[in-house]
């Protein structure tokens, strides 16, 4: 009788709704729980960098952005010949190539979550004005650094700025000029709303420092080159920035390096960097190995040959590697001893080194460049105009940031000598992936294919 | 033919005094005649048209024996004290005759199957005192009818003779009826003799109520009709539903040697296409009724309802693969021993699923537990099984001299050296046939039951055990172990108003599962591949040139699972016909496994160095729900209307919570089974999830004369997977019957014994979507970053999703023949299903790639089924009776909006079945260049989807069995042919030597060698750049071949020993069996089974002995 009893009450209105709203997955937190307090609403944010690290697109993996950009910029081959790897290599992609999808898939997913931290953030009223302020600035941060890459290797891009999917699934392409104009507004955001330290050790979260280093590349992109040199200026006067010296070259990438900016952490307990994990070599290549270009560009004498690029030999032969992170395995005991490196102070000197001499500052342009050079032990740059500087920058970024996302290819198209200098049948149509044809069928509203696919 | 002169009828295993006092005389060899002559039993039925002015009875008899084919029994002085009758009846309805006829006289009637029994209304020598004398007393009398097993029969009518008041007997098989002194109880069920209870003044006892105790029916000859038939929520008869519920019963699953009950269906219900998922005992079992009804594929499960708790019906450990790598997962039902089921009903149609609303859409599976037999007496049965299993067929494959030449002429044909290391490395003169050594193996198999059962009709239990034991045909000890117990009580108080039942089942299964198949590797392994051991019995590994596939049976995972099923009924009784009830459930799963994912044992020690360490995962699943379910029930039969209705509520939880956890780190195997020997856990699961349910139900039952049946149901459900706004969804049926061979007009068809036109039309749902889909949450990252935890979004949250539709419309036609020597039933169906809840795909720039949202699609499931039983022969020592079904499905999709937008653009077409597969148009192999060749439809020189113009159907065309019984003395056979008509695809199409491994020996000839070959397989060669055309082949309509089939799938021989034998060693009953499961299979298909993948292990040809005793 007494269920009986129990059950007429339930019969009520109030009664039967509030027997069917059910606890929780206890695994699963609800969205404004998640942006009630500074740590949920920290680790939301946290979870972006996980994802770029555990993911394959703007990681290292041998299906990321630095290994297929490497792949169609001759400074990685594909071993193994596999179709979809080799599409890269002979810029004969199709729109349906996997690893296109997977970087379009996953850098979509990583704006979602950056928009939905910028709603969850704008939405709550718990967290410290501290807090909200600096996780504000990142998701910024990472939205335009991530559209940065998008726009680089798919030209115009869908501008994705909220959650609400009844709006995102109709969004058409947009200019690459609107898509730089969102990725300088998060950009600035982000610098004014970040700290200039580092809110955690070993600089896995980004900066105020951060954000001016992708201005400076940005601006460098978009030929603003006075804001690039005056972005980079203020990243390279600052001394908590040093590039590490001629005789560490091997500690470049360690995880405590002064000459990092920002660098994301490994997040398996059994491997190190995916770069590490993908690129060297122990047996005969599952996937990728350095070219013969790659290694024929390095001046003599050049350190980065030696410390930086290194050798298996097989019984079929002996196969190159790019060796700028040393460690491959790793025990879940071992502490990670390195980070991939996604900003580091190298790369904003030849960008002012390349702004300079834009500028015309061919002593700058100069002594900028020289810093790199020494460091590789080289000599001084005998380029000494603004032309042959260029050059100089150029093919200084090669030795320098070769298999570093992406940062060839990119060099490649944006001064416009990618068919000069690769040659292999490529075309002015090839410098952009296709998009993914399933999106075409999945969004009518998408628009045009990129030309030639 | 004349009045006989007899007076009664027979009684057997009467247990009621009071007709005993009857004069019981032998009528069996009479009938047995009669029931050749008079083929019709239409009882109350027949209609009488006689006019007459002061005529005797003996004239009114012999007319009505004229019209009606009845014959009036009673003994010769009965009729003295008649008087004659005036009367004037056109087309009356004999009953309503009958009434008029004896009004007045001294006399009472009873109908019995094709006799009427006239005897004096006084009765005997102990009979009570003249009506007139006696004062009329009301007293309440409850009984319980039983059938020849001491089951309880359900919906039989209780009249009081010469009245219009009555009972239906309950689901329980007790009534309650408030009767007179002198009046006569008739108890009438279609299928079983009419039965009548006489009441003498010496029974009562005024302010008493009178027992009338347990009551036994005896069946009548033939008229399966009146099997009761459990619809859920309410009771009915073959005879008087109005929906689609098929009745498969204990004698139909017991003896199988299977472990999920479901198997035992195979093939034996119309409609329901059930495939296992492979050989291995204990894994999932998928089961579709009438079709998939929507889109995406994980909505087509069926409602499991076990003694009244729904049990969810999704395999478990889906998500691990580790732990079966080649399944779905384990079955959920395989808890529950077969031998403990009473009975299985399939509820199909919309009358039969709507009452249970929302989920019913895909249909309803009742099974029903055993429960103590009520004989008074108590009874031990005892059954022992043994029996081995092999595998049934192997492929043939090349042998080493074959092997050898293909694969050196194909690295020629390529420019390689001939460098491959099962050419230079491995033994060329060594041969093993692996599928001898890898699947040649015997799964052994012990089952033993045990059960004692008894009480009386106020008390009664059942208490039972049962181990069963199944091994695999793999070398190695592997095996499925389940231990199971069950307990069931029921009680009545001894007024009958209040009952109260418990049933219980509980299963432990501690088993060393195989995560694994063999299949693959034994059917493509090398045949010079090096021995499995070395000289001192290690794995050999051939210097790490060899995989070796016992490496993965090392590995010794455990599975520990036990399930507990508890249901209560409690009812009371208000006033007659009026119950309250109270349905309650809980029932709870546990299953611990600990997988193996690296050991020291398994691996190559070549690649063992000192950093090597070995892991595990550890995998819980738990699984707890409760029901409740308050009902009203109202049964009434006044004349010729009877009514019932059932009103209630369910309220259900469900909950689930899953736990994987990888721990690694561990030095040494013998520490794989502990947590605390890794030194590193990481939870890669660990999710709960709690469902809530709710509803209010009702349903009424009308019968008019027992001619014209009426069901009306309805549901209201509310569903915790919706959003607060969507969670209440209306259902709702109507089905009717007609049974109209019971109509005058079909009188003189002599022939036809039944004839029956139902159909039914309404609205059922679904809910299948996982929980909590409609809010927005974060979930836990699988591992840290920086050693602190990251939360990321879980989903794109949609909380506007609501119920899919399923209207279903049936429309059946029901005949029997020759006394129902014959019966016919085919039924037309026609389900749509709309409004489809579904993951829907979105474009990736929303962040996700799809969203749960309802669908505006619509698919179709028509179909044709069935089912012709026939006595073929039926004499005392020889009965032969066959059942046959065949269903004819169609899937079609009706209508989906937007399809050529949508992600499943290329998937389906509309106006075609879901099961389609387009595929390339093959060409054969090209002479000139000796490679498989697919036509390039649009010329592009690109083989891509707007090639694949071959639209193929894979579903299957029609399916069914075929089910023989003989019966010889004691000697039973029974056999079971399974058919269907079907195409699936093969890879049939390779490329000789292209790989090192074994191939099909149909090759040898077969390939393309020179310039003008016309063959069926392209030239040996491992260029890979010559293979695209090999895998075009294989997405080619080539590839998709018939593999229809006829199986031999039970063969059953038992043999009843005889009594005196029984005597002697002091038995009851004894039976000896033997049993062969999938003993034949006949196919084209060239793979190991039409049934199977082609990776997984086809069903195991059975072999099993038993006997079977009682104490």
């Amino acid at each position: 009788m007494k269920q009986f009893i129990y059950f007429l009450s339930l019969l009520t209105l109030t009664g039967c709704k509030r027997f069917l709203d059910v606890d929780l997955n206890k695994s699963q937190i609800p969205t404004e729980k998640v942006f009630s307090n500074d740590v949920t609403a920290t680790a939301a944010v946290t979870a972006i960098y996980y994802t770029i690290s555990a993911n394959s697109a703007l990681s290292g993996w041998s299906s990321g952005l630095a290994s297929l950009t490497g792949l169609s910029s001759g400074e990685l081959f594909n071993y193994p010949q596999e179709p979809d790897y080799i599409a890269f290599q002979e810029h004969a992609i199709r729109p349906d190539n996997p690893y296109i999808e997977q970087l379009w898939n996953c850098m979509y997913n990583i704006i979602y979550q950056t928009n939905a931290v910028l709603e969850g953030i704008h939405q709550s009223s718990g967290l410290s004005a501290a807090t909200a302020k600096h996780l504000e600035g990142e998701a910024l941060f990472i939205r335009a650094y991530t559209y940065f890459y998008l726009v680089n290797l798919f030209g115009d891009v869908p501008l994705a700025v909220e959650t609400n999917y009844h709006k995102t699934q109709s969004l058409s392409r947009r200019p690459v000029d609107d898509v730089y104009a969102l990725i300088e507004t998060d950009l600035l955001s982000a610098q004014s709303l970040l700290s200039n330290e580092y809110i955690t050790a070993q600089r896995a979260r980004p900066n105020k420092a951060t954000a001016a280093a992708l201005l400076a590349r940005m601006y460098l992109y978009r030929q603003e080159y006075a804001k690039a040199n005056e972005q980079a200026s203020s990243i390279i006067s600052d001394p908590a920035y040093q590039l590490t010296a001629k005789d560490s070259i091997d500690k470049t990438f360690l995880i405590d390096s002064k000459e990092t900016i920002w660098q994301l952490m490994p997040v398996f307990p059994y491997t190190n960097t995916p770069e590490a994990n993908s690129l060297i070599l122990t047996t005969i290549p599952y996937y990728h190995a350095a070219t013969d270009a790659l290694r024929s560009h390095f001046e003599a004498g050049d350190l980065r040959l030696g410390h930086w690029i290194n050798s298996f030999t097989s019984s079929i032969g002996i196969f190159y590697f790019p060796y700028k992170y040393k460690k491959k395995d790793k025990t879940t005991k071992d502490p990670y001893t390195e980070a991939s490196v996604a900003f580091r102070l190298a790369e904003i000197y030849l960008i002012r080194a390349e702004a300079r001499a834009h500028l015309n500052d061919v002593p700058g342009s100069q002594s900028d460049l020289d810093a790199i050079r020494t460091r590789a032990g080289l000599a001084g740059t005998g380029a000494g105009d603004q032309q042959s500087l260029l050059m100089a920058v150029e093919s200084e970024r090669l030795s320098e940031l070769f298999v570093e996302y992406g940062h060839r290819w990119l060099d490649l198209k944006r001064t416009g000598r990618a068919v000069s200098v690769l040659g292999n049948g490529i075309t002015v149509d090839d410098l952009l992936y296709p998009i993914p044809a399933s999106e075409f069928i999945k969004n009518p509203h998408l628009g045009e294919q990129n030309h030639g696919y | 033919m004349s009045k006989s002169p007899f007076w009664g009828r027979p009684a057997p295993g009467s247990a009621c005094p009071c007709i005993k006092a009857l004069l019981v005389m032998k009528l069996t060899a009479f009938l047995l005649t009669a029931c050749f002559l008079q083929v019709s039993a239409r009882v109350a039925s027949q209609n009488v048209t006689f006019s007459g002015k002061n005529v005797s009875l003996e004239t009114v008899f012999s007319a009505v024996e004229r019209q009606t084919g009845y014959l009036f029994l009673y003994r010769e002085n009965v009729l003295a004290e008649a008087k004659p009758v005036t009367i004037s009846a056109s087309n009356e309805p004999l009953l309503q005759f009958l009434d008029d006829v004896f009004k007045g006289q001294p006399l009472t009637y009873l109908i019995g199957s094709k006799t009427i029994n006239i005897s004096p209304l006084s009765g005997s020598s102990n009979d009570i005192p003249e009506s007139g004398s006696t004062p009329l007393v009301s007293i309440p009398a409850h009984g319980r009818l039983l059938d020849e097993s001491g089951r309880p029969v359900a919906g039989a009518n209780i009249m009081i003779k010469g009245t219009r008041t009555g009972v239906a007997s309950d689901e329980n098989g007790f009534f309650s009826i408030t009767v007179n002194v002198g009046d006569v109880v008739v108890i009438s069920f279609v299928g079983y003799e009419t039965k009548e209870v006489r009441i003498s003044a010496r029974s009562l006892k005024p302010g008493e109520t009178l027992e009338l105790g347990p009551i036994a029916l005896t069946p009548s000859i033939r008229e399966e009709k009146g099997v009761t038939i459990n619809g859920g929520y309410y009771t009915t008869t073959d005879l008087k539903k109005t929906g689609n519920i098929t009745k498969v019963g204990a004698r139909e699953i017991e003896h199988q040697p299977v472990t999920s009950p479901l198997m035992a269906l195979q093939g034996r219900v119309p409609g329901m296409d059930i495939t296992p998922s492979n050989g291995i005992p204990g894994s999932f079992t998928k089961v579709v009724i009438r079709g998939q009804n929507s889109i995406s594929n994980v909505n087509a499960t069926p409602l499991y309802v076990v003694d009244g708790i729904p049990i969810n019906s999704s395999s478990i450990s889906s998500d691990n693969v580790a732990v079966m790598a080649e399944t779905s997962g384990y079955d959920p039902l395989s808890g529950l021993n077969p031998a403990n089921i009473e009975s299985i009903e399939i509820l199909k149609d919309a009358d039969a699923t709507s009452i249970y609303g929302s989920r019913g859409a895909n249909g309803v599976i009742l099974i029903t537990t055993k429960r103590g037999n009520l004989s008074g007496k108590t009874n031990v049965d005892l059954s022992f099984t043994s029996g081995q299993g092999r595998i049934p067929k192997f492929l043939k494959l090349l042998t080493t001299p074959q092997y050898v030449a293909i694969r050196k002429e194909a690295l020629q044909n390529a420019g390689r050296p001939i460098d491959a290391r099962d050419l230079v490395v491995w033994d060329t003169t060594r041969y093993t046939d692996w599928q001898k050594e890898l699947l040649g193996g015997a799964a052994v198999i012990t089952d033993l039951q045990a059960n004692v059962s008894g009480g009386n009709a106020s008390t009664n239990f059942r208490l039972g055990g049962s181990y069963h034991k199944e091994g695999t045909i793999y070398p190695g000890d592997f095996g499925y172990r389940r231990l199971s117990g069950n307990f069931s009580l029921n009680h009545a108080s001894p007024d009958q108003k209040f009952r109260a039942s418990l049933s219980l089942n509980y299963d432990v299964e501690p088993n060393n599962v195989l995560t694994t198949t063999l299949v693959s590797s034994a059917t493509t392994l090398a045949p010079d591949a090096p021995a499995l051991y070395d000289s001192a019995g290690n794995l050999n590994w051939e210097h790490s040139t060899f995989g070796n596939p016992m490496a993965r049976l090392k590995k010794g995972d455990t599975r520990h699972s036990n399930t507990l099923m508890v249901n209560s009924a409690l009812s009371y009784g208000l006033i007659p016909g009026l119950a309250l009830k109270v349905n309650m459930g809980y029932n709870t799963l546990d299953a611990n496994s600990v997988i193996r994912v690296n050991t020291f044992a398994t691996m190559d020690p070549a690649t063992i160095t000192s950093d090597t360490r070995a892991a595990s995962e550890f995998e819980t699943d738990k699984r707890s729900g409760w029901i409740l379910e308050p009902q009203v029930t109202y049964n009434k039969q006044s004349g010729e209307h009877e009514l019932n209705i059932l009103a209630g509520a369910s309220l259900q939880e469900n909950n689930t919570a899953h736990q994987l956890v990888y721990a690694d780190g561990y030095t040494s195997d013998v520490l794989l089974e502990s947590l605390r020997g890794a030194t590193q856990t990481t939870y890669y699961v660990d999710d709960n999830s709690r469902y809530r349910y709710m509803s209010v139900l009702g349903r009424i039952g009308y019968g008019y004369k027992q001619k014209y049946l009426l069901s009306l149901t309805g549901r209201r459900d509310g569903s915790s997977r919706f959003g607060p706004n969507h969670r209440w969804g209306n259902f709702g049926s109507v089905g009717a019957a007609w049974i109209f061979s019971e109509e005058n007009f079909m009188k003189n068809l002599s022939f036809l014994s039944l004839g029956k036109l139902r159909g039914s039309y309404g609205v059922t749902g679904s809910d299948q979507v996982g929980d909590y889909q409609y809010l927005s949450t974060y979930q836990f990252t699988q591992y840290q970053y920086q050693g602190a935890i990251s939360l990321y979004p879980a989903k794109l949250t949609n909380s506007s999703y609501a119920w899919e539709q399923t209207i279903k419309l049936e429309m059946a036609l029901e005949l029997g023949f020759l006394d129902n020597r014959i019966r016919l039933e085919s039924v037309f169906y026609r389900n749509r299903c709309s409004n489809q809840l579904l993951n829907y795909q979105l474009p990736d720039i929303t962040g996700f790639t799809g969203v749960t949202q309802n669908l505006n699609a619509t698919v179709q499931n028509t179909g044709l089924e069935f089912v012709l039983q026939t006595v073929n022969a039926d004499r005392p020592n020889f009965q032969w009776r066959s059942a046959f079904n065949i269903t004819i499905p169609h899937n079609k999709l009706v209508s989906y909006t937007g399809l050529a937008q949508s992600p499943y653009a290329n998937t389906y077409v509309v106006g075609q079945p879901l099961s389609i597969a387009k595929l390339y148009n093959y060409l054969g192999v090209n002479p000139i260049t000796g490679l498989y060749e697919v036509k390039d439809v649009d010329g592009d020189g690109v083989f891509d989807l707007k090639d694949r113009t071959f639209i193929q159907n894979t579903g299957r065309r029609y399916y069914g069995g075929l089910n023989n019984t003989f019966r010889y003395k004691s000697v039973e056979l029974s056999f079971f042919l399974y058919f269907s008509q079907q195409t699936s695809s093969n890879v049939v199409y390779f490329t000789p030597g292209s790989t090192p491994d074994n191939i099909p020996q149909e090759v040898v000839g077969n390939y393309w060698r020179h310039v003008g070959d016309k063959a069926k397989y392209q030239k040996a060669t491992t260029d890979y750049s010559l293979l695209a055309g090999n895998s075009y082949t294989n997405s080619s309509n080539a590839s998709y071949v018939s593999s229809s089939f006829v199986r031999l799938k039970t063969l059953l021989l038992s043999y009843t020993l005889p009594p005196a034998l029984l005597k002697k060693v002091g038995l009851k009953a004894g039976k000896l069996f033997a049993e062969g499961q999938n003993l034949l299979t006949f196919s084209s298909f060239p793979a190991l089974d039409p049934e199977a993948k082609t990776s997984s292990l086809p069903p195991i040809r059975m072999i099993t002995a038993g006997v079977e005793i009682k104490l």
